[in-house]
């Protein structure tokens, strides 16, 4: 229904990325034989805004899973609360001690934002993951098979694409009491709203694929419908895939930030999970101190901001790198 | 004072300045073109020709395109120097050009009526109902039935060849001195473009207008042009009438075009004889003569200096060293193609 | 053509119920009771709490409360508020202009703003504008839109009070009903929510005119001797247009279904604002009526929005092939 729209931002996208350099022929260079990988891999070498962005994601990536270890030590944890220091730390602007000052609990903000990232990225990465398992088994379906298949999917993709996006978000997630809420639906929230699109996205692949003439001779060879699939459909539908998911990222990010801000994400557990902290619930936290001590909204939203930028420049670059035409 | 000729383009030169080197897309061209004359444009793709009729009616982007050289007059005004106003003013009313894919030179949104009549209202004057009127006539004079109904239609709905039909309407709309015509049938199938061929003819029996045919198709230039300039590597090899051309061709190049060309007249069965090797990158043009390494005659001058553009015989030119020297012809060839 | 308008509505009504089906499902297979939570701490007679559920009609089996809710919509009757008890009619026709007020404020920015940028992007490709119209799209895009809304609340609400001694300032909270006091309140409100839209307006704006140029008939546009301003308004622009008018029209569908994040930083009472509220709460006849009064506006202006496309690109809308020769 809106594929128009669709087709018209991915192109944007891939027009309007920073890292597309206008058109010029390639220089004459003797030409190695490389797999389709490893030249992909060279070609994301080269886009210096994709490298960046790379760099900054593994820094934070890095940062993340080894809080434990530099965090804790420096800055304390995110979640414990001295109540004897408490009263006398909280508020602090920035400095030696607390590079981002403290929260109105006496809490290193630093080392919340630092955590904060470990939920930031994993719901990020696993969300899109289930999206794109779903998403890939239906356009697979609906792709290959075609006819009532085909629809019935398709009409299942519409009815999940009409509901408003938070809202359904909302709606789902408001749902369970507030002690079963956490990680894990948001998850499962964000992966079930985000596989249409990546269903889409692969059906059309597959379509194109599948009345290539490659195909058509693994078929005159006897080949069945599965080897058919794995060996040869597969590999080439699943670049727009790449980029797409890549670029995912970054949204589901947002989504995770949105719902915590509105009360619905993660919450910390002091049994289960003591460390979690969410970024958009540190910006909904500091709302009430926008007057005295706007940093403890700043910074998480630059965390969010700097993270779902890298991601969305990465997978720009994938793009690139895999010189995938996202227009039909 | 000299009576002007229509058109005079003297070793004219474009290049365009790109990240990747210097694109020598037009390197040397001259011609001139009279009243009421057709001169066709040779050469194969990459050769230039269609970028430096572009050129003339500076359509070319500029950047990345420069005019790194040359003149070219019309009616005593150099095309290349005129204010952008004055160059716009000559634009589809005394200079016209078509191009080669009639599918996608047509806004898709606009009725045929509305584009055929956008250059008489734009150097005529013409208001609405004028131009509507006069788009009725010329659809009929390009030979589409049922013009004052097809007039408001739009152009997906007319087939390649009619659209061709209404892009040469559009483009005599205003009696233009010049139409210039690249590879107008090239995108067309075989009895289609013989039709938009004679079009053409008769159109200009009418108009007077010169033609400037650009092709790769050495039959079509047969039939239509007075006299021929063909071009290599952005550069024009050759130029002379259709009979010098065809049947006293100078340049080892022109030899090779004609050899090309399969027969339908031969008795025994042949190999066909292509030109060996493929043309150069503008980027890299080979010093001397941009033709040598592909040349069989070539030697060791061939490498060092660039052959001028010099008559050979009175109004022929070519521009190779040895071209015209009596013991200078072609090899007999064993493969099938034009006897010397 | 009514061929194409005949199939998008068909297409519309097993969406519209599959809708409203999921919808109902999720609010059937509640774990948390919402009459109890209406009762709140006090504890409740047995009694008085089965009346309550027969009088919701939670004691029936889902299908047949199906059924009734799909019966009483045919009417016109989205029931009861639990928390309130007041009628969600009345809630959800209180508080949709709102939403509605935010909405148009909102695309009016987007299509001033972003088709604006979009042109002079492309107009101007590689230079310092078209730079800094890539770079502060692509931020646009990847930022939190209730961090942007808290930033610009910041800015114009509390520290542009403070700079100029609590002359200026804008307001940050809620909406008044009156005239310019009102349209104070919709600016900042209205930014946020166009923000991250415009961003993918100006881009689909630059990319689609970037593409157009390169097309063979402007080449053609130019070869009349239109000049270059000609060219671009005449022939450029209408092609361009095209999926930019449809992104556009699809937006405010999606505006117009509430922008919670936005309606929530800004106290904006708006029906995203009721519905995330009421979900909060429990309050299902709210959440559904809402629900289902914000789908069927989405998918009304979706359906709109296709058709729109068919009038706009004339080969859509003459479908029929060529002439002979």
């Amino acid at each position: 229904m809106s594929d128009v729209t669709d087709d018209a931002k991915l192109l944007s996208d891939a027009e309007n990325s920073p890292t597309t350099a206008p058109e010029t022929p390639e220089p004459l260079k003797p030409q190695v034989t490389r797999t389709l990988w490893g030249d992909a891999w060279y070609r994301l070498r080269r886009n210096k805004l994709a490298l960046v962005a790379l760099t900054w994601l593994l820094i934070v990536i890095v940062a993340a899973v080894t809080a434990d270890l530099w965090v804790i030590p420096l800055y304390g944890p995110p979640n414990y609360i001295n109540t004897q220091t408490a009263a006398a730390d909280r508020l602090e602007p920035p400095s030696i001690h607390h590079p981002m000052g403290t929260d109105d609990l006496g809490r290193d903000v630093f080392s919340r934002v630092v955590y904060g990232a470990r939920i930031s990225l994993t719901v990020g990465v696993a969300a899109v993951l289930v999206s794109v398992v779903i998403g890939l088994l239906l356009g697979a379906l609906s792709g290959y098979y075609g006819k009532f298949v085909d629809t019935t999917i398709m009409r299942i993709a519409d009815i999940f694409l009409a509901f408003p996006y938070i809202l359904f978000a909302i709606l789902l997630l408001s749902v369970l009491p507030p002690s079963e809420r956490g990680m894990f639906p948001v998850i499962v929230t964000i992966g079930v709203l985000g596989w249409p699109s990546i269903a889409r996205v692969f059906r059309s692949s597959i379509l194109s694929v599948k009345e290539a003439d490659y195909v058509e001779a693994g078929r005159a060879v006897g080949a069945s419908d599965a080897r058919l699939m794995a060996r040869h459909i597969l590999p080439n539908a699943v670049a727009p895939i790449i980029v797409y998911a890549t670029m995912s990222i970054g949204g589901a990010i947002l989504t995770e930030a949105a719902l915590s801000f509105l009360g619905l994400g993660v919450q910390a557990d002091p049994v289960k999970a003591p460390n979690a902290v969410s970024w958009g619930r540190m910006i909904s936290d500091g709302q009430n101190y926008l007057m005295s001590n706007p940093g403890l909204i700043v910074w998480p939203g630059l965390a969010i901001l700097t993270t779902v930028l890298a991601f969305t420049l990465l997978g720009d670059g994938v793009r690139d790198a895999l010189d995938v035409k996202m227009k039909d | 004072m000299a009576e002007h000729k229509l058109l005079e383009v003297t070793d004219l030169r474009m290049h365009f300045f790109t990240r990747d080197g210097v694109v020598k897309a037009v390197d040397g061209v001259s011609y001139d073109l009279d009243r009421g004359e057709t001169l066709g444009v040779v050469g194969e793709s990459g050769s230039g020709k269609s970028v430096s009729a572009m050129t003339l009616m500076r359509l070319i982007p500029m950047p990345p395109g420069k005019i790194v050289g040359g003149e070219a007059m019309f009616r005593g005004n150099s095309l290349l120097t005129m204010s952008d106003r004055d160059m716009r003013d000559i634009r589809g009313n005394e200079i016209a050009m078509i191009f080669q894919d009639p599918m996608t030179s047509l806004n898709p949104v606009y009725r045929i009526g509305k584009q055929l009549g956008e250059p008489l209202r734009l150097h005529k004057g013409m208001n609405k109902k004028q131009a509507q009127e006069r788009a009725v006539e010329l659809l009929d004079l390009v030979g589409i039935p049922h013009a004052s109904s097809r007039v408001k239609d739009y152009p997906h709905q007319f087939s390649g060849g009619m659209r061709q039909r209404v892009m040469i309407a559009m483009a005599l709309a205003n009696d233009p001195d010049i139409l210039i015509a690249d590879e107008p049938t090239t995108a067309l199938d075989v009895t289609i473009q013989a039709q938009i061929i004679e079009l053409m003819e008769e159109l200009q029996q009418r108009t007077g207008a010169a033609i400037i045919m650009i092709t790769h198709d050495l039959g079509v230039v047969a039939d239509m042009a007075d006299r021929i300039l063909v071009m290599y590597a952005g550069r024009a090899v050759e130029y002379g009438t259709v009979d010098e051309v065809f049947y006293r061709p100078m340049h080892p190049y022109t030899w090779g075009l004609m050899d090309s060309l399969p027969r339908h007249d031969m008795t025994e069965k042949g190999e066909l004889c292509p030109i060996k090797g493929q043309p150069p990158s503008l980027i890299h043009v080979p010093a001397g003569c941009s033709f040598h390494p592909r040349c069989p005659y070539a030697k060791e001058r061939c490498r060092i200096e660039e052959p001028p553009l010099r008559a050979v015989e009175g109004s022929h030119l070519a521009a190779c060293h040895f071209a015209g020297d009596s013991d200078f012809s072609r090899d007999e060839l064993e493969c099938a193609g034009v006897s010397a | 053509m009514l061929q194409y308008i005949g199939r998008r509505v068909l297409q519309f009504i097993p969406v519209f119920f599959g809708v409203t089906l999921i919808l109902f499902f999720i609010t059937t297979i509640l774990p948390g009771d919402p009459i109890k939570m209406r009762a709140g701490e006090k504890s409740m007679s047995p009694a008085v709490y089965q009346q309550l559920r027969h009088d919701y009609g939670f004691d029936q089996p889902w299908y047949k409360q199906y059924i009734n809710y799909l019966e009483a919509l045919a009417h016109g009757d989205l029931g009861t508020s639990i928390s309130t008890g007041r009628p969600v009619n009345e809630i959800i026709a209180e508080s949709y202009p709102y939403t509605v007020e935010l909405a148009f404020a909102a695309i009016v920015i987007e299509i001033i703003v972003g088709v604006g940028v979009g042109i002079v992007a492309a107009v101007k490709r590689y230079s310092v504008w078209d730079v800094m119209a890539t770079l502060s799209t692509s931020i646009l895009v990847a930022l939190p839109v209730f961090w942007l809304g808290i930033m610009l609340q910041y800015i114009f609400g509390i520290w542009l009070k403070g700079a100029t001694n609590g002359n200026f300032y804008l307001p940050v909270s809620g909406a008044s009903g009156d005239g310019f006091s009102s349209f104070a309140h919709l600016i900042l409100p209205a930014i946020t929510l166009a923000s991250v839209s415009t961003a993918y307006a100006a881009r689909i704006m630059r990319s689609q005119l970037l593409e157009v140029n390169n097309q063979d008939y402007i080449r053609t546009a130019h070869a009349k001797g239109l000049s270059p301003s000609g060219v671009l308004r005449k022939h450029a622009l209408k092609n361009a247009l095209i999926p930019v008018v449809t992104f556009i029209g699809l937006d405010l569908g999606a505006m117009l279904s509430g922008a919670v994040l936005t309606e929530t930083v800004f106290n904006w009472p708006g029906i995203g604002f009721t519905i995330a509220r009421a979900a909060f709460a429990l309050d299902y006849p709210v959440v559904f009526g809402g629900t289902v009064i914000v789908l069927f506006a989405v998918m009304f202006i979706n359906l709109l929005v296709d058709i729109s496309y068919a009038f706009l690109d004339p080969r859509i809308r003459y479908g029929g092939g060529s002439a002979g020769e």
